[in-house]
């Protein structure tokens, strides 16, 4: 089963992505959700990395007004979406 | 499916408590039971009974303790962080001779060994991190 | 449980600022206790928790790469450091208080792919 990464701090996605797999799924709450404004991309770091999904906790997006400034390629999901996320991977790793 | 808990960060100075209660509402909306939540380090304020939350900023103990009450979570806050922080049941005020008594009722003193129990016990574990 | 669950501990903090790294320890120790399958990664500033040199007492704190070097004691010998965090501190595996396993990112991915549970710092 493919890990779920927790993101909680915009600077810590990148200690996150040296070790996500390509399966993995990366989700960024908290100050976390910083880091997918305008980097959409920031999960394919360079040609010949593995896409990751990419998503942010739509809470935190709403209350830092980031709804419209995040990249393209994330997907926001709410607390029930976070609960599905933990459901369908193991383990659940937490970068701060 | 059982998911444990583990709240790292202190009401206030962290989102940890918050999220990870928001977390729980939402598992426990999707029919997942929570044997579980574990404070550790900082996460253990947030069973500070001696709180006074402003009005317009909630604290989410309340919320702690209605999953306490309504859905059997049991609140377990690690003794060793909890006693050099100032959350202290009954026993370990007599036993140190403390002025007061500081754990809210929903919460209950384990040891650090509940943590692993947690691990051990459940089929997903999230780390809420300060 | 006889060969228990898979846990891997997370330990990313540096020491001394906060007792972060502290605590996590001390759950390592007692998850040594436990039948479990407990394995470290130091990664990123964690790799300070297990750096040689350390004095603890300078600060009246309790010196954590002391701490570090119980775990084999407590069963704990599963011990892996991020090669690349070693090597952007300008460290090797003899500047450390315990032998590890040096890991590069794809081994750490795999590591933690194999685990039933990460717990951090």
């Amino acid at each position: 089963m493919p890990t779920l990464h927790l993101v909680s701090r915009a600077p810590a996605l990148a200690a996150c992505l040296e070790v996500a797999g390509a399966d993995d799924a990366i989700l960024l709450l908290e100050d976390g959700v910083y880091a997918g404004v305008a980097a959409g991309h920031a999960a394919d770091d360079g040609a010949d990395a593995p896409p990751r999904s990419l998503f942010a906790l739509e809470p935190d997006v709403r209350a830092r007004g980031l709804g419209d400034r995040l990249g393209a390629g994330i997907t926001i999901v709410s607390d029930a979406g976070f609960v599905g996320l933990v459901e369908r991977h193991q383990p659940i790793v937490t970068w701060r | 499916m059982k998911i444990g808990i583990a709240v790292h960060g202190a009401p206030y100075s962290s989102q940890a408590s918050a999220t990870a209660l928001r977390f729980a509402r939402a598992a426990l909306a999707a029919g997942h039971t929570l044997p579980r939540v574990f404070f550790y380090h900082d996460g253990v304020h947030a069973a500070s009974a001696l709180t006074v939350p402003p009005q317009d900023e909630p604290s989410p103990q309340p919320g702690w303790a209605e999953l306490a009450q309504n859905h059997g979570v049991e609140l377990a806050v690690c003794i060793a962080a909890a006693l050099k922080r100032g959350i202290v049941n009954d026993e370990e005020r007599e036993r140190y001779e403390l002025a007061a008594a500081s754990l809210h009722p929903a919460f209950t003193i384990v040891g650090l060994g509940q943590l692993v129990d947690a691990v051990c016990a459940t089929d997903r574990f999230v780390t809420f991190a300060a | 449980m006889t060969n228990g669950k898979r846990i891997l501990f997370l330990l990313r903090q540096a020491p001394y600022a906060t007792c972060h790294a502290l605590e996590a320890l001390e759950a390592v120790l007692v998850a040594g206790v436990f039948d479990q399958q407990v394995s470290v990664l130091f990664r990123d500033a964690g790799v300070w928790q297990v750096v040689n040199g350390q004095d603890g007492s300078a600060l009246e704190a309790r010196t954590i790469g002391k701490v570090a070097q119980a775990l084999p004691q407590y069963g704990v010998t599963a011990l892996y450091v991020c090669g690349e965090s070693l090597a952007q501190r300008s460290l090797c595996p003899a500047d450390l208080v315990l032998p590890v396993t040096v890991l590069d990112d794809a081994a750490q991915a795999r590591l933690l792919a194999a685990q039933d549970a990460v717990v951090n710092d």
